[in-house]
């Protein structure tokens, strides 16, 4: 798919580009007025797009083994590391927008030190580590 | 839009170029798969189209059967929605390593290299869910476990073998594992694997025609449960009463080999360890890869 610039007459060129849940915003530039202009793309063309395992944009560069087999998986059938109870509640209090980062955060913290779960405590090692609270 | 001009005009004036690079990536995920495969140097498919007859079983003691003839060998377990190759070769706690170069995979019995979506899927009890709404739709569902497949041909790295076995899904449409054959460049042929129920052959039959319509090689049957070994007397006495002999001379096909229920076959499935070499299952599988052995060097010297 390609735009054009109507009052250049040329393509705009592809710039970047934004996850959004589901679909993708992506974003154009003409090269010759810099008018800029944004495509939201269709959540189902997106998926099916993916699954062929293409990536949108530009973006062919560093090909990763088995990238699409572990980036479509479910993330939490995928990972080694188990959340007690008590954690998984405590996490659920964490404001919704910061959840996926701290969850990451923790489960990160936790493979560098070799735990397989995810308890109370480690969750206060890693809130003292990235955020300096002890 | 300038004066005097339509989009027609404009269009034919500019030069296209395909900034995404879709036919690129497209190309380039072949060539990866055609360079990986290039470096085994025979690929069987053990299909059925009938689920629950044991294809995982036969997979796995084939595999061995051909390692302890001292081929360096490799199991592709394409049953994304049930993998079980993993626990019977006693991998379910290991999974891949990720390099730059490729996908390390894990090495069972005779250091037979495993490839198994099972190998990232933490507890047993999980089952294979994909993220968004592509799990739940046929269309998306099928196009991404092909493409699942093709990244397990392209990014693991297999090295240098001889065997690559490729344990292929059950289908209720007997058409579905051929056309995962199909996408196996330079794919030997198929094992085929049924249990002598006319339940079973009857589905065996429309994925055998399938498979042959789509130009795959049939190299053989092999009928499983064909039998109970009393563990007192050691007679062998029938459980079904399907007529295998007869459909394997309607079909025109080899019959590779009868593998009866046994309780130390099953025991070392489920312990994922192989059986013991003088097991008479172990030797009728040893017998078997003889014979597949001996068809693939027919082929070759023709």
């Amino acid at each position: 798919m390609k735009f054009l610039c109507l009052k250049c007459d040329g393509y705009l060129n592809y710039e970047g580009q934004e996850d959004l849940e589901g679909s993708l915003g992506i974003i154009f530039r003409c090269p010759g007025c810099g008018y800029r202009t944004a495509m939201v793309t269709n959540p189902a063309e997106t998926h099916l797009v993916h699954s062929m395992g293409i990536r949108i944009g530009s973006g062919t560069s560093g090909h990763a083994p088995l990238e699409l087999t572990r980036t479509a998986l479910d993330e939490d059938r995928i990972t080694d590391i188990e959340w007690t109870e008590e954690a998984k509640s405590r996490l659920e209090n964490v404001p919704l927008f910061a959840r996926p980062m701290a969850k990451t955060g923790i489960e990160k913290l936790a493979r560098e030190k070799g735990y397989k779960k995810i308890t109370a405590e480690i969750m206060d090692e890693a809130r003292e580590r990235y955020m300096g609270i002890s | 839009m300038s004066e005097g001009k339509d989009l027609k005009s404009i269009i034919k004036s500019l030069e296209y170029s395909d900034t995404a690079k879709i036919v690129s990536q497209v190309v380039k995920q072949q060539g990866r798969v055609r360079a990986n495969m290039d470096k085994v140097r025979h690929k069987i498919a053990v299909m059925s189209g009938k689920g629950g007859v044991g294809k995982s079983m036969v997979t796995v003691n084939l595999a061995i059967a051909f390692a302890r003839r001292g081929y360096r060998v490799g199991i592709l377990d394409s049953d994304f929605n049930g993998p079980c190759i993993p626990k019977m070769m006693g991998l379910s706690d290991l999974s891949f390593q990720i390099t730059p170069e490729g996908a390390i995979p894990p090495l069972g019995p005779f250091h037979i290299k495993v490839a198994s979506l099972g190998s990232f899927v933490s507890r047993e009890e999980n089952c294979t869910r994909w993220k968004g709404p592509i799990g739940s739709t046929p269309v998306w569902l099928g196009t991404l476990e092909m493409s699942v497949l093709r990244e397990f041909l392209s990014d693991v790295i297999w090295g240098d073998i001889d065997y690559l076995f490729i344990d292929l899904p059950p289908g209720a449409a007997a058409d579905k594992p051929p056309a995962i054959a199909r996408f196996i460049p330079d794919l030997d042929g198929a094992v085929v694997v049924t249990i002598p129920t006319e339940i079973s052959l009857s589905v065996v039959r429309k994925s055998i025609a399938y498979a042959r319509g789509l130009g795959i090689s049939i190299l053989g049957l092999i009928e499983n449960m064909s039998g109970f070994v009393c563990p007192g007397c050691g007679v062998e006495a029938s459980q079904f009463e399907g007529e295998t002999q007869r459909v394997v001379s309607n079909l025109d096909i080899t019959l590779l080999g009868k593998i009866p229920f046994d309780r130390n076959l099953s025991r070392c499935c489920d312990r994922g360890e192989p059986l013991e070499e003088g097991h008479f299952i172990a030797r009728r599988f040893s017998e078997i890869s003889g014979v597949i052995t001996e068809l693939l060097s027919s082929r070759e010297s023709e």
